[in-house]
């Protein structure tokens, strides 16, 4: 016996053997810049026909302003590199290092600190601010939820070692696009807490919640379609 | 690998053969017990085969193998520490066992010999032949979780059956 076999567990070569007798061709995944150009392509189809179709009659003359361009272009510089990070998250040896998690925590946090930019408003009419804000948090989600399902499939297409961060990173990188384009689009947009109440604060929630439910739906799938089949009981 | 991605069953028997010594170097290194070591071993490689359409054949195979490696050992790892906190140890072993062991071993015979044949497999493999999860769903031909559902139904079925 070799030295190599000395190391092995006695069960190696049965293990072997079941496993090369499951070996068909296996169609590769894409690798993580493809499918993230088919993503960028999904997510700013919509988000992009959203704002073309929605914005507000002033936007375009205000992308000339530096906190509105800053603001748009820190969300979307903030949801491409939090789709880049989940799509590496589903491929074994490139999940995101912690430096990476930092830097998307940094962009989500610089938009926080952009919207402390704006003007606060009086929050004379409570119920209005709720009444507009669950309107804008709907439209929101609405937005993101293509880019969302997808960026979970992407997950699930792969195999994760940490699907609960790829989750996060997915949810996240949705409603930052989906936020993005609701800037052009919403009518409270200048107006400090409406922002960050209702369109900063859901990208949170959205992440926590993507975190909870992403996993379960990435295994179930990944059960479902595992390559081996083994009898059920 | 990229001919493991074609279904090249030669070229997966040699590449299994190469990275085992690896592999089992770093389980090792990550889990005290032996048994959990060969489980997690299996269970890297099983990983191993469901996640092989995601290597890209551009980039080294070292830290897309040991990436699976770490992660079922973290499991294992995890796995321990739930079940740790679970267990309660007691400070003495009760003098006499709760049923006298000759009727019991009869009844538990009866028992055993009444369950269905895939439900009496997993038991025997599981708990008789001491064998590790994976090695009994491996020789049962099922998967690991099949196997625990069944020899966790047999169970039930003989603690019912041999109930005074």
């Amino acid at each position: 016996m070799s030295s190599a076999d000395q190391h092995r567990p006695l069960s190696h070569d049965a293990l072997v053997e079941r496993l090369v007798a499951d070996a068909h061709p296996v169609r590769r995944l894409w690798p993580p810049g493809r499918r993230m150009g088919v993503w960028t392509a999904v997510a700013g189809g919509i988000a992009g026909t959203f704002a073309a179709r929605n914005h507000l009659p002033t936007a375009g003359v205000r992308l000339s302003e530096p906190l509105f361009a800053a603001q748009i272009a820190m969300l979307v510089a903030a949801a491409c590199w939090c789709a880049w990070l989940t799509f590496r998250a589903s491929v074994p040896g490139r999940e995101p290092r912690a430096p990476a998690i930092v830097t998307a925590i940094l962009l989500v946090g610089s938009s926080v600190l952009l919207a402390l930019g704006l003007a606060p408003e009086t929050l004379a009419d409570p119920r209005a601010f709720v009444q507009m804000g669950l309107t804008c948090s709907g439209v929101t989600l609405g937005l993101a939820s293509i880019p969302w399902i997808a960026g979970l499939v992407a997950l699930r297409r792969g195999a994760p070692v940490g699907p609960r961060l790829g989750a996060a990173l997915a949810g996240a990188a949705a409603l930052l696009v989906a936020t993005a384009a609701m800037r052009t689009a919403c009518p409270l947009g200048d107006a400090r807490w409406h922002w960050m109440t209702w369109h900063l604060l859901p990208i949170a929630v959205g992440a926590v919640v993507s975190t909870a439910l992403g996993p379960p739906f990435i295994r179930a799938w990944r059960q479902r379609h595992s390559p081996v089949r083994f009898n059920e009981a | 690998m990229a001919r493991v991605q074609q279904g090249d069953g030669e070229a997966y028997r040699a590449l299994l053969d190469d990275v085992g010594p690896l592999v089992a170097h770093v389980l090792n290194r990550r889990l005290a017990d032996p048994a959990d070591a060969q489980d997690a071993y299996q269970e890297t490689f099983i990983a191993l085969h469901r996640a092989r359409h995601t290597y890209e054949p551009s980039r080294p195979l070292e830290p897309w193998l040991l990436a699976i490696a770490k992660n079922v050992a973290a499991d294992f790892g995890r796995r321990n520490r739930r079940r740790a906190l679970r267990e309660i140890l007691m400070e003495t072993l009760p003098e006499h066992s709760v049923q006298p062991a000759r009727d019991l071993r009869a009844r538990f015979q009866r028992a055993l010999a009444s369950l269905p044949a895939t439900q009496r497999d997993a038991l025997v493999l599981l708990k008789l032949d001491g064998l590790s999860v994976a090695e009994a769903a491996a020789k049962a031909g099922t998967s690991p979780g099949a196997l625990k559902v069944r020899a966790h139904r047999a169970q039930v079925a003989i603690r019912t059956m041999i109930q005074p």
